[in-house]
């Protein structure tokens, strides 16, 4: 072993990493707004100037379950699409001198400061101009985001909430700002939770009615495009407090009713595809804690199965790591029964980061599911593509299939299947749909249920794709 | 010219050999023992390429490349990855990072030039 260089203890990083590591703190480096402590002494100056300062305030409630659900890149895109419409904003609604800051670096809060007009007193003018900021900002991020900012997530909500800053003498400055972003924050969250609990209710109604639909979307071979199977997808239709599926299982998620929802939904999955499914595979997403949960009853197997007519062997249970599994030996003990008796096991969003090689190589999954957020625009992406040949360097190792999902264009269809992907999932191969749909076709005709054809079989009928392919040999 | 190459690693041994190599091949080089040098060697040294350690006393490889990238000065110099670590996460998480490449120890000295060559064109 070589001699290292030892740093004496008592050494400090020198003001170069100090200032580098301050500048970090005091800017958000991901929606590029200056963070509060950054603007602190500007407030300050405004308030003892004018004598008062309005604020509003905004956020994205959940904005972790983002994070949670889609990957810190999504995140991080989607703060600063946030950012980028807040500095728009300002730039066309604030007066010089007004401040829009970050709580923090890398808070999912945002404030708007705002200096009472120099005309006329400030406690008369101030009040007005905040509810009037605070309206045109709601109907702008609403705007923004129906025009498909925000990484296209048109479900997200924000709240908002005005607060007053009055100057006294007896108490300092920058702790009055503080005391009022607490209470906006305090406020804000009032009225989320208000909202909440009316969405639980919904929810505990879906789970009691199972008034869940389920839509299928095929799995297929990126070599001759024939079905492996059939991903089942639920959402919860008819209730407008709950829009669409990420809603309706992060709102389970947070209510612990996770394993129930599963159920519900497994149980609608089975009803239909019994009749159509043959030989293909149906694939669930199974949340950690329903495993876990059924792992703590006799006879684990027959409650999964149930609601039967489809046989074990003909199930993959698709595990996200991105809520935590309590205790892994229990976990893994029952997953090992389940496979005893023929089902399969998919590890989710595999290159997200939600899952380590350790856990990934323990379960010893059948199919890796590499994750949507890396498939967008591989073709044109060098750390995706290398990120796709880890997945698969991984895949050998503990032997299993690879799937790519969300697949959209053609490029990305031809960059996997150049890189041997085995199979694939996505709107350019096929919708999700009904079972009704699919049950006319398959096990028969297996092509017939997707919308993609290689562009040299047809080449008349995809103009757009021909397009954008020309577009791409030519560049 | 010359390309400049700046190679960061806490073990002098390391340090000597990938230096010795470097140089050999032409490129200009300097090198430091821990991120915390590295940073300020960044800024006085204006190198064309880093190659960086991960496992570092004070102030590790993950911190420098964050703070290398965060900032518009330094975010375009190419960050290459170089530790014992083998771990394919460490690697993805490297890339994800924007390190521009990821070369695990112990490596050949082709390996080390062709993967240096690839990025400091």
């Amino acid at each position: 072993m070589a001699e290292k260089d030892r740093s004496p203890p008592d050494k400090q990083p020198s003001n170069r990493t100090l200032w580098l590591r301050l500048q970090t703190l005091l800017s958000d480096k991901i929606s590029s707004l200056p963070t509060l402590p950054a603007k602190m002494a500007d407030i300050r100056g405004a308030l003892e100037e004018f004598g008062a300062v309005g604020l509003v305030y905004v956020t994205v409630p959940r904005a972790d379950d983002l994070e949670a659900l889609y990957g810190w890149q999504y995140y991080d895109e989607f703060m600063a699409d946030l950012g980028a419409v807040l500095a728009k904003f300002a730039r066309t609604f604030l007066k010089p001198g007004d401040l829009v800051v970050a709580r923090d670096a890398q808070s999912s809060e945002f404030l708007v400061f705002v200096k009472p007009s120099s005309s006329g007193k400030p406690e008369e003018v101030a009040p007005d101009r905040l509810e009037t900021l605070n309206t045109q900002l709601v109907n702008y991020l609403a705007v923004e985001r129906n025009a498909g900012i925000f990484r296209g997530h048109k479900q997200v909500t924000f709240l908002t909430a005005t607060a007053r800053i009055t100057h006294n003498l007896f108490s300092r400055p920058e702790r009055l700002v503080l005391a009022a972003v607490d209470q906006a924050h305090r406020s804000a969250v009032a009225a989320a939770e208000t909202e909440t609990r009316r969405q639980k209710e919904t929810l505990k109604r879906i789970i009691v009615r199972e008034e869940v639909e389920v839509l299928y979307q095929p799995i297929v071979s990126l070599r001759d495009f024939s079905i492996l199977g059939f991903e089942a997808l639920s959402t919860a239709s008819g209730y407008a407090e709950i829009e669409g599926a990420e809603m309706l299982f992060a709102l389970a998620d947070e209510v612990d009713l996770s394993a129930q929802l599963d159920r519900a939904c497994r149980r609608r999955a089975f009803a239909n595809a019994r009749r159509w499914l043959g030989d293909g595979l149906l694939f669930l997403n199974t949340d950690p804690r329903t495993v876990e949960e059924l792992g703590t009853q006799e006879d684990a197997l027959h409650h999964l199965f149930q609601d039967g007519g489809v046989a074990p062997t003909r199930v993959v249970l698709e595990i996200t790591e991105r809520s935590a599994i309590g205790n892994p030996v229990a976990f893994e003990a029952t997953l090992n029964r389940f496979r005893d008796h023929g089902v399969r096991v998919a590890v989710d969003d595999t290159g997200a980061g939600y899952a380590s090689l350790n856990t990934i190589a323990r379960l010893k999954p059948d199919f890796l599911k590499f994750d949507m957020a890396l498939v967008r625009d591989i073709d044109q992406d060098r750390v995706k593509q290398e990120l796709l040949a880890t997945v698969q360097e991984l895949g050998r190792h503990v032997n299993a299939r690879i799937i790519a999902e969300g697949i959209e264009t053609e490029g990305e269809l031809q960059t996997l299947a150049g890189a041997g992907v085995d199979f694939g999932q996505g709107y350019l191969l096929a919708r999700p749909k009904m079972g009704r749909d699919i049950e006319p076709y398959f096990p028969r005709e297996p092509a017939n249920i997707l919308e993609y054809s290689r562009p040299d079989d047809r080449p008349d009928e995809r103009p757009e794709e021909r397009g954008r392919e020309e577009k791409n040999t030519r560049s | 010219m010359k390309k400049r190459i700046l190679v960061v690693d806490d073990e002098e041994s390391v340090r000597q050999v990938v230096s010795f190599t470097l140089e050999q091949a032409g490129y200009e080089v300097e090198s430091s023992a821990d991120g915390d040098d590295c940073l300020e060697k960044v800024y006085s040294f204006r190198p064309d390429l880093i190659l960086l350690d991960l496992m570092m006393p004070l102030v590790d490889g993950w911190e420098v490349l964050r703070l290398l990238r965060s900032n518009p000065e330094t975010a375009e110099i190419p960050v290459v990855i170089l530790t014992a670590k083998g771990e394919i996460y460490d690697k993805m998480f490297a890339l994800q990072q924007g390190a521009a490449d990821y070369i695990t120890k112990p490596f050949g000295k082709r390996e080390l030039l062709e993967r240096i060559s690839a990025i400091a064109k």
